[in-house]
């Protein structure tokens, strides 16, 4: 496989977009979440709507091997709904923060969505047969024969989303993150200044760690970080996740540029430098990204990274993500643009999302983005860029090199291209 | 965050005393943001009609471009003064509501919880300017809320939890038609929402149905862009002449702000009744195939423009 190097061209093409392509884009279709499932076979979608389109990967068609990734829709609901809180007389955005995939142990699937305040677990399931002929007469008085009453008929295929569980009431302020444990029985969720621990089952209770040391006790939450004295409040968790398998892990960062990983059998707490976090697949590594660089820390090295990526990204919260085989991670960026940082080689490449500038299939020319205000042929000065087109939200395929990720309102899906052809 | 640009486009009409605190300069009430907040009433107490609410709803609110998201210029710290600066207001009228006070159960059960941020809404009114600030963790801890005097609040005998409890009941209980229990069908060939007894709607349009009537929102859902059908940023690699084109959202925004009293809804009665009456609409500014759901027989080409010209 060629590394990024190449200036002509980069392995990567547009694959599809999803969304309109109006000047006057509706806030509700705004999107503000993106992820693949643990197959990579669904691509779960939120927007401030408070809705949730599903896509899911139809088989590999026969044509051209490079057509690989094709995305279509699988089921739409609506998630969350707007709410009122009396009290603060505020309004609760409907909009999705975060969906997290359970893994997948039956026919169903299972997702968990979040607003600011709610979470909920949705069950995804097919149906394709439907129970017909109630009835014991026909329309014309005769009597039916019993081996037609009352059986499972084929019928389209159907796609149910139903909610199972809803947990609410439990956060304060803003929820950012929710993950899924790797006992796949508990979940965290983290909001400005506490992180909750809930179990799946039960949605009128969140738990808390008891420790030896009472001054780490946290009420019902695992995390608190809230100040006795609010005006001392100097820092807000911006984001938290559990380790891919260790079940008793779990980090936090925090606006003051900490990343906290923490052990909840021994409440052990270690400080790293960053605040937007992410574990590798393996679990070995941890991202971290701030407001300039991508850094990849080993867990075993608390400290410093073992690898520094510089990224331009100030102030927004952009979301990365790690490849598959963690060997490559990904950032959004700012003009529509993502990067990619390769670890091995330490390249990194950056591309365009948007629909005008290539045809599906066809590879991304790669841009450089330099000082001052200059504007040619894939260069673009820092002072040119449109800091108003963001990448927020990215989601890799964990198997394949496929990437989504939205910009305000479309999806966009990259894939690779396959040397074979 | 960015909510303050795109409130601003909607308007809450209340004929109720907002406090001060809570509204913007341009009149209109404030929007949750993500900033830490511990804030109860600060003078008055008051309790919104939740039907005055609802109506406004319904309207999608057009972004512009240059209204859209923030320039690198914002500085990340504003986030922590607003806190501080609820948490002074807080702290103040607490400070100046040491006349009265009220203690309140808080049960484990969420049901009785919910139960419980009925009665405030009376209570509240009986208390006046009481201050109170308590965290949401509600449905965990049974215990008393609020001591006595300001200088209880630093040493109450609170045992399982932090010194202060902050209480935030959300809206009261949602109607039990919504949330739990109530599933929403897609048919994934037909790239529509379908009734959950999996019935496909009707293929003939009622004659007599020249508007839409009123849907329960908790069947139908305001349709995304993303999804179920193709737009004219939509680039697939091989055509698929075998999707449905049903309406678009462009068309149900604009006939949902036309007639705000009604949920935006997706419904297979909605959608068949509409297609033929609107298609042919000229004055509809989006464009749109009406496409009879049943026929399959007949060759469907995508739609190349659908955005509003």
């Amino acid at each position: 496989m060629d590394g990024h190097g190449d200036a002509a061209q980069s392995r990567w093409c547009l694959s599809q977009v999803k969304g309109a392509v109006d000047d006057d884009v509706a806030e509700a279709d705004i999107i503000s979440a993106v992820e693949f499932n643990h197959s990579g076979e669904l691509l779960a979608t939120g927007d401030r709507g408070g809705r949730i389109v599903i896509f899911q990967q139809e088989p590999e068609n026969k044509s051209p091997p490079v057509c690989r990734a094709e995305y279509s829709v699988y089921s739409t609901f609506q998630s969350h709904e707007p709410e009122f809180d009396y009290l603060k007389s505020l309004e609760i955005e409907e909009k999705i923060n975060k969906i997290r995939w359970l893994p997948q142990k039956n026919a169903a699937h299972f997702l968990l969505s979040t607003n600011d305040k709610t979470i909920k677990l949705w069950k995804i399931s097919e149906r394709d047969k439907r129970p017909e002929g109630y009835n014991l007469k026909e329309e014309d008085g005769r009597f039916r024969h019993p081996s037609s009453l009352t059986s499972l008929r084929p019928m389209d295929l159907m796609v149910e989303a139903s909610p199972r569980r809803v947990y609410a009431n439990a956060h304060t302020y803003h929820i950012n993150s929710i993950s899924v444990n790797s006992d796949n029985e508990t979940y965290l969720s983290a909001d400005d200044l506490r992180v909750n621990l809930w179990h799946l089952d039960y949605t009128d209770r969140s738990f808390s760690i008891l420790s030896s040391n009472a001054a780490s006790y946290c009420g019902p939450h695992i995390v608190d970080i809230k100040p006795t004295n609010m005006e001392e409040l100097t820092e807000v968790i911006t984001a938290s996740e559990f380790h891919p398998l260790q079940c008793n892990t779990f980090v936090y960062g925090s606006s003051k540029g900490s990343v906290r990983l923490c052990d909840m059998r021994a409440s052990a707490l270690c400080d790293q430098h960053s605040k937007h976090v992410k574990f590798s697949h393996s679990g070995r590594y941890m991202m971290t990204r701030d407001y300039l660089t991508l850094k990849i820390w080993d867990l075993h090295m608390e400290s410093q990274p073992v690898e520094t990526f510089q990224n331009d990204c100030i102030f927004d919260k952009f979301e990365c993500c790690w490849k598959g085989d963690d060997s490559e991670v990904m950032s959004g960026s700012y003009n529509n643009f993502f990067r990619l940082f390769e670890r091995e080689g330490q390249q990194d490449v950056t591309l365009e999302a948007s629909w005008e500038s290539g045809s599906p299939g066809c590879p991304l020319k790669p841009w450089r983005v330099s000082t001052g205000s200059r504007r040619k042929r894939n260069e673009i000065g820092v002072d040119c860029l449109d800091f108003s087109r963001k990448v927020l939200y990215t989601s890799w395929h964990p198997q394949e090199n496929i990437l989504a990720l939205a910009t305000v309102n479309n999806l966009y899906i990259f894939q690779e291209k396959l040397d074979e052809f | 965050m960015n909510n303050q640009g795109m409130m601003s486009q909607e308007k809450m009409e209340l004929d109720l005393d907002i406090p001060s605190c809570l509204v913007q300069s341009d009149g209109h009430l404030r929007r949750s943001n993500s900033e830490p907040m511990i804030n109860g009433l600060s003078d008055t107490s008051q309790v919104f009609q939740r039907e005055v609410l609802r109506s406004r709803r319904n309207s999608t609110t057009v972004v512009r471009p240059n209204v859209v998201p923030s320039s690198p210029v914002r500085v990340p710290s504003t986030r922590l003064q607003r806190i501080k600066q609820e948490e002074g207001v807080d702290v103040m009228n607490r400070e100046t509501a040491h006349e009265r006070r009220v203690c309140f159960l808080i049960p484990l059960e969420v049901q009785a919880a919910m139960q419980m941020s009925q009665s405030w809404e009376e209570s509240l009114s009986l208390v006046g300017d009481l201050k109170c600030s308590v965290d949401a963790c509600r449905s965990r801890v049974a215990t008393v809320l609020f001591p006595l005097s300001d200088n209880d609040l630093e040493k109450s005998s609170l045992s399982s939890s932090p010194k202060r409890i902050d209480f935030v009941p959300v809206s009261p209980a949602p109607s039990p038609t919504r949330g739990i229990g109530k599933k929403q069908c897609f048919s994934p060939s037909l790239q529509i929402l379908v009734s959950s007894n999996g019935l496909t709607p009707s293929p003939v349009p009622s004659p007599t149905r020249r508007f839409r009537r009123s849907q329960s929102p908790i069947n139908c859902i305001r349709p995304s862009i993303l999804g179920p059908l193709k737009r004219k940023g939509e680039m697939e690699t091989e055509s698929q002449p075998k999707r449905l084109f049903q309406g678009t959202t462009t068309m149900l925004s604009t006939e949902v702000s036309h007639s705000p009293e009604l949920h935006t809804c997706l419904s297979p009665d909605l959608l068949d009744g509409s297609l033929s009456s609107l298609g042919s609409s000229s004055d509809s500014p989006a464009k749109m195939e009406g496409v009879s759901p049943s026929s399959s027989d007949s060759p469907l080409t995508p739609l190349q423009d659908l955005s509003p010209k």
